[in-house]
């Protein structure tokens, strides 16, 4: 069993060091409070000239904002559902000693009983052990993981790589101390409770070798085992195979800018280490990894093998954990749109177009749902004239609706028909991510290192927080 | 895989419309009328669909040739308010509806439901046809077989029209006849009734195709027995209009029907003897129709 120590300065300071612009430790720059100052100028002068006007070109821009999110999604559906010929299985066939060094990265919290099944899961991979270098990464003061990661860890390719306890206590920062230490030239990130399928990194190897190097990163599909667990789980589900089936295949195929899910991303790791890997302030450090090696000319791609992952089942565990997705989403946006003509420059107007739609569009159309549901009932229920009835009514109407009509197309990809009636009630699941977003903007504000923990293991009876 | 397939059916909807509107609005019909382009595309995709199902060049050549040769239709395709939307939509429906029944897939789905919205907002019969299409697709084999599956496709099928019937009721503004007639692309005047001749004329020329997955078991598939009902839907939908007062002219039945024999034979089952059968069946709708005609 090896045990490792890791350069936790480097870990947290090197990308702002090194890259400043990229890194969400300043959460926004003077230039972009003067420029949001000014807007709120115009628009508070324009309230005391004419507010009904205003209002009116508020909704507008509120509904056209909206309903052009979930269009541009529902093209993106259309074209990552294009089926293509599957080449022949490759991954079959290399054999084990053409096979390079995989290193495996996880970084495990307070999750000390799920560390037996996660080093049982991993040695059955089918890849040779000789060529794994496994890092279980752990906070050194987590007295209780360390020891189970010590104990069940004793083999071949395993080692504990101890993170320093510092600030900011987030996952970017852990994977960035063992980062240095991988000795693979290929590197994987899993989660504690990731079940990947068996024959994954050889068909990334696959992948990889015969793309050229400019194909940096690839994502596997996530899933979730648990999608029975009730209508949460059902709709997490949904939301998933939407997202990995459909959405990111699409901007794959689009070669735009893909934000990276937060687990199962295989990377070049020599162009991880070039680009500083993670950032250990944004709480979406995934989403920006997949933007910032975009802005630096490398491509990311999908992987056609599937990670189960466990769907969270509870209101409060689901929305702490989607909150932080939406502020990393913010914090993202922030943080590339420093520079607005560089990122024209690196990823082209196409790409872009797409950041401003899909990562701008995430939660600034989970801000405005509720405004436009506000709207729409004023104008309906309470018979108020705002003079905007088409507005409210084909975005409310139409959007919720494409929105609902997606996510119940997320059922189809891999037959579980069973999901796709849930998928009638994503309009509440919409509402939901709504509460999440405004959680999560709230705390961009006061807190916006602050990792929101997410609860593993009660499918399988324990709870755990990672 | 399909022209439509390829490039993807809204994609080549969208620059159709975009293309005839123009077409429309800069006044153009004298040099090429705004019809002539969703005619010309309905061939096209007439004939990818019908290779696409391993058909040679010659035969599907001679199916697509036998439909504009019918009597009268080829002028009528290329006026910009005759039938050619309802056809081209319609067509879409059936090859997006036989591609749902084959492979239950997203974009199959989408289409389907997307052509069905569609063609509730153009036309009367649309209505008959989204509430009898969930019964049909149902009623096939292998959808039978399988309830959630069933559930599921008749769920997905049936959101969009409804949705949009939701929409244009709430927002009439939207209703796409009225944005058609503004542009020119459809007519206000009020047409003839249609005739009980033209009605047996053109059920008549499609009767030989509605046979072939009937008759011939070797051939026969869930794809082209869902086309052949399909045809047999939207004939009755005609019929059931007509008898409540609809009026327009004797060819729009011909022209939305005859399109869907490409989608019949190409979801035909490959056989030695299946591209003599269909040449041999267009033939005959064809000499059926223009012996018809000089009746």
């Amino acid at each position: 069993l090896g045990e490792e120590f890791g350069d936790a300065d480097e870990a947290v300071w090197g990308l702002a060091r090194t890259f400043p612009q990229f890194s969400a430790h300043k959460v926004i720059t003077r230039k972009q409070i003067v420029i949001f100052l000014t807007i709120l100028c115009l628009v508070l002068m324009a309230a005391a000239y004419d507010p009904h006007d205003l209002a009116l070109v508020a909704a507008a821009v509120g509904a056209v904002g909206f309903v052009a999110n979930v269009v541009f999604r529902s093209l993106l559906i259309w074209i990552g559902a294009r089926e293509e010929p599957q080449p022949a299985d490759a991954a079959l066939h290399i054999r084990d000693e053409d096979l390079p060094v995989y290193s495996v990265l996880v970084p495990v919290y307070r999750e000390a009983h799920i560390v037996p099944s996660l080093v049982a899961g991993l040695r059955a991979l089918d890849y040779p052990l000789a060529k794994l270098d496994v890092k279980i990464v752990t906070e050194a003061d987590d007295a209780e993981t360390v020891a189970a990661a010590e104990m069940h860890a004793q083999c071949e390719g395993f080692s504990v790589v101890k993170v320093p306890p510092c600030l900011p206590r987030t996952k970017p920062k852990a994977c960035n101390v063992a980062l240095p230490l991988a000795q693979g030239e290929f590197l994987v990130i899993y989660d504690a409770e990731d079940r990947p399928e068996r024959d994954q990194l050889r068909k990334a190897v696959a992948k990889f070798r015969a793309a050229p190097q400019s194909l940096a990163c690839l994502q596997a599909r996530l899933t979730f085992y648990n999608a029975g667990a009730g209508w949460l789980a059902a709709m997490f589900t949904l939301d998933y195979e939407l997202w990995f089936g459909f959405l990111l295949p699409g901007l794959a195929r689009l070669s735009v800018p893909m934000p990276l899910g937060g687990t199962s991303n295989h990377f070049r790791t020599n162009v991880l280490r070039e680009i500083k890997g993670w950032d250990p302030f944004n709480v979406t450090e995934d989403a920006d990894l997949g933007i910032r090696l975009a802005q630096r000319g490398y491509r990311v791609t999908t992987l056609d093998s599937t990670t189960f992952e466990e769907a969270t089942t509870t209101f409060g565990n689901w929305t702490r954990q989607r909150s932080r997705w939406m502020k990393g989403y913010m914090q993202t946006w922030l943080v590339h749109m420093r520079d607005p003509a560089g990122l024209v420059r690196h990823a082209g107007i196409g790409g872009f177009a797409t950041f401003q739609l899909f990562i701008g569009g995430a939660f600034f159309a989970a801000l405005i749902n509720p405004v436009l549901w506000l709207m729409f009932l004023a104008t309906r229920v309470f018979a108020v004239d705002f003079s905007f009835d088409a507005i409210a009514t084909v975005s409310v109407i139409g959007g919720n609706a494409l929105f609902t009509y997606l996510m119940m197309l997320g059922a189809i990809r891999r037959g579980w028909h069973g999901l796709a009636p849930c998928g009638v009630s994503a309009f509440i699941y919409w509402l939901l991510i709504s509460v999440a977003a405004y959680r999560g903007l709230w705390q961009l504000v006061v807190k916006p290192f602050f990792w929101e923990k997410t609860t593993h293991g009660v499918a399988r009876g324990k709870a755990v927080r990672t | 895989m399909t022209l439509g397939g390829r490039i993807g059916l809204p994609v080549v909807f969208a620059a159709v419309a975009a293309l005839s509107i123009t077409v429309a609005w800069l006044g153009l019909g004298p040099v090429m009328t705004a019809g002539a382009i969703p005619a010309a595309v309905l061939a096209v995709l007439m004939f990818a669909r019908l290779r696409h199902g391993a058909y040679s060049a010659v035969a599907a050549g001679v199916v697509c040739a036998s439909f504009f040769a019918q009597p009268g239709l080829a002028q009528h395709l290329m006026l910009p308010d005759g039938p050619v939307w309802l056809a081209l939509v319609v067509f879409a429906l059936a090859a997006s509806g036989a591609d749902a029944v084959t492979r239950p897939g997203v974009r199959p789905i989408i289409a389907l439901g997307v052509s069905l919205a569609v063609v509730q907002a153009i036309d009367p019969i649309g209505v008959y046809i989204v509430a009898a299409i969930v019964p049909i697709l149902v009623s096939l084999p292998q959808l039978r077989a399988n309830g959630a599956q069933a559930v599921t496709l008749a769920v997905l099928v049936l959101f969009v029209p409804i949705v949009a019937a939701v929409l244009l009721r709430e927002a009439p503004a939207l209703a796409l006849p009225s944005i058609l007639t503004a542009l020119g692309l459809r007519s206000a005047a009020v047409p003839a009734p249609i005739s009980p001749f033209a009605l047996i004329s053109a059920v008549g020329a499609a009767i030989p195709f509605l046979l072939l997955p009937t008759i011939s078991r070797t051939l026969r598939t869930p794809a082209s027995v869902f086309a052949a009902m399909l045809t047999l839907l939207v004939i009755a939908a005609f019929a059931l209009t007509a008898v409540l007062g609809a009026r327009r002219e004797a060819y729009w039945l011909a022209a939305t029907v005859m399109p869907l024999a490409a989608v019949i034979a190409s979801a035909l089952k490959p056989a030695p003897s299946r591209e003599r059968l269909v040449i041999m069946t267009s033939l005959l709708s064809l000499s059926f129709s223009w012996a018809a005609w000089s009746v």
